[in-house]
């Protein structure tokens, strides 16, 4: 119907396109798992099928979403990034969920990056937040190889949650930060590619 | 960005006005989905699960190419229900499904949202013969499936819950 909506983004290693009724199923395998403990699930089939259709409905109402990150190569979804902001968010949140058995080959930071940086310089966000659950410690992480900052004054969604601040636009451009993320993307992509300075872990 | 709302078709009968919901309807559902009428169809909700229950809709739209449709009366925009179809993970096939909120029952509403969805869908969403799935317990509505000439077809599980089913009649025959 209007797929095409959706804007496409590509980087070196993925495409993020808006989630289509075949990648319905990879969605379904995490959130009916136990991966998917700190958004929400896991969930039964009903709520989990609720769940992708309002991930698209998203789309119309905010005029921003999550996409669907693929591999470039082999098409295989990996998990989804974007932008998200339902009933109740107090700030529009950058958002990520990786599938489990792709996990830790980056695929998270360079997505949410590509994201981020999107929203930031073709739809003029001044910022933005991520909400994340204090024991999610890998999101965490992430957060914080993104450049956020754990903000204690941030009203919360419920209260269970940390808050998360992201850079500012300036502070992605032309920066040491922004240059330290691209760099450890490069790394991922690339393992050969150790620049000076590389992070250890 | 083009809104995938515009897709959504908009049928007029002579009291009513089916269209797509939107984000203005979210104070009324969540009203509604705290009420016992709400216990028929999922509810009680909160209010992030009602955001979700818009949003949601939208997506099945585009998903399916058919759905849900929000109830208002001409001439005011707000919600008095929803009646589309859904085919969601779970469902046996197409469903026709309705509710309506406290206050607007008894007045043939539905019935006459449901002619009117039904003759769309067979003439333009290649859906006809549907399915209905009814709590054995709720007699409004199974009432309103024997109005529409729905006929009781077998007892299933929908989501784990005993349902029984009921076929519409070809659209060529209802007169």
């Amino acid at each position: 119907m209007s797929k095409a909506s959706i804007p496409v983004l590509e980087t070196r290693r993925l495409i993020l396109r808006g989630p289509e009724a075949e990648d319905y199923p990879d969605f379904k395998a995490t959130f009916s798992s136990y991966r998917s403990r700190f958004m929400g699930g896991p969930l039964n089939a009903y709520e989990a099928w609720m769940l992708y259709a309002a991930e698209i409905g998203h789309w119309d109402i905010r005029g921003f979403g999550m996409w669907m990150i693929h591999d470039r190569t082999t098409d295989e979804t990996l998990g989804m990034a974007g932008g998200w902001q339902p009933a109740k968010w107090p700030e529009r949140e950058i958002a990520w969920i990786i599938w489990p058995n792709v996990s830790g080959h980056g695929y998270a930071l360079e997505a949410t990056h590509a994201a981020r940086q999107f929203f930031y310089q073709q739809r003029g966000w001044e910022g933005a937040v991520s909400y994340i659950d204090p024991k999610n410690l890998d999101s965490i992480r992430l957060a914080e190889r993104l450049g956020a900052v754990k903000d204690p004054g941030a009203p919360t969604i419920d209260g269970s949650d940390a808050v998360y601040r992201h850079p500012s636009p300036a502070a992605l451009t032309g920066t040491q930060m922004a240059h330290g993320i691209e760099m450890e993307i490069a790394n991922y992509a690339d393992p050969l590619f150790k620049p000076k300075g590389m992070p250890l872990d | 960005m083009t809104r995938f709302t515009a897709h959504i078709p908009q049928i007029e009968t002579d009291r009513l006005i089916l269209r797509a919901p939107a984000l203005s309807d979210l104070d009324h559902l969540e009203a509604f989905y705290q009420t016992e009428r709400s216990h028929w169809v999922g509810g009680p909700l909160t209010r992030n699960q009602c955001w979700r229950v818009i949003a949601g809709t939208l997506g099945h739209w585009l998903l399916n190419g058919f759905g849900m449709w929000a109830l208002h009366h001409k001439g005011d925009d707000r919600i008095i229900g929803m009646l589309g179809f859904l085919n969601m993970d779970g469902w046996h096939e197409p469903e026709m499904a309705w509710n309506l909120h406290e206050g607007f029952e008894g007045k043939g509403l539905a019935l006459e949202a449901a002619l009117a969805a039904r003759a769309h869908a067979a003439a333009h969403l290649g859906l006809d013969r549907m399915i209905s799935y009814a709590d054995p317990a709720n007699t409004r509505s199974i009432a309103l499936m024997h109005r529409l000439g729905a006929r009781f077809e077998r007892e299933d599980a929908l989501l784990g819950k005993p349902v029984h089913i009921y076929r519409h009649p070809k659209s060529a025959e209802v007169r």
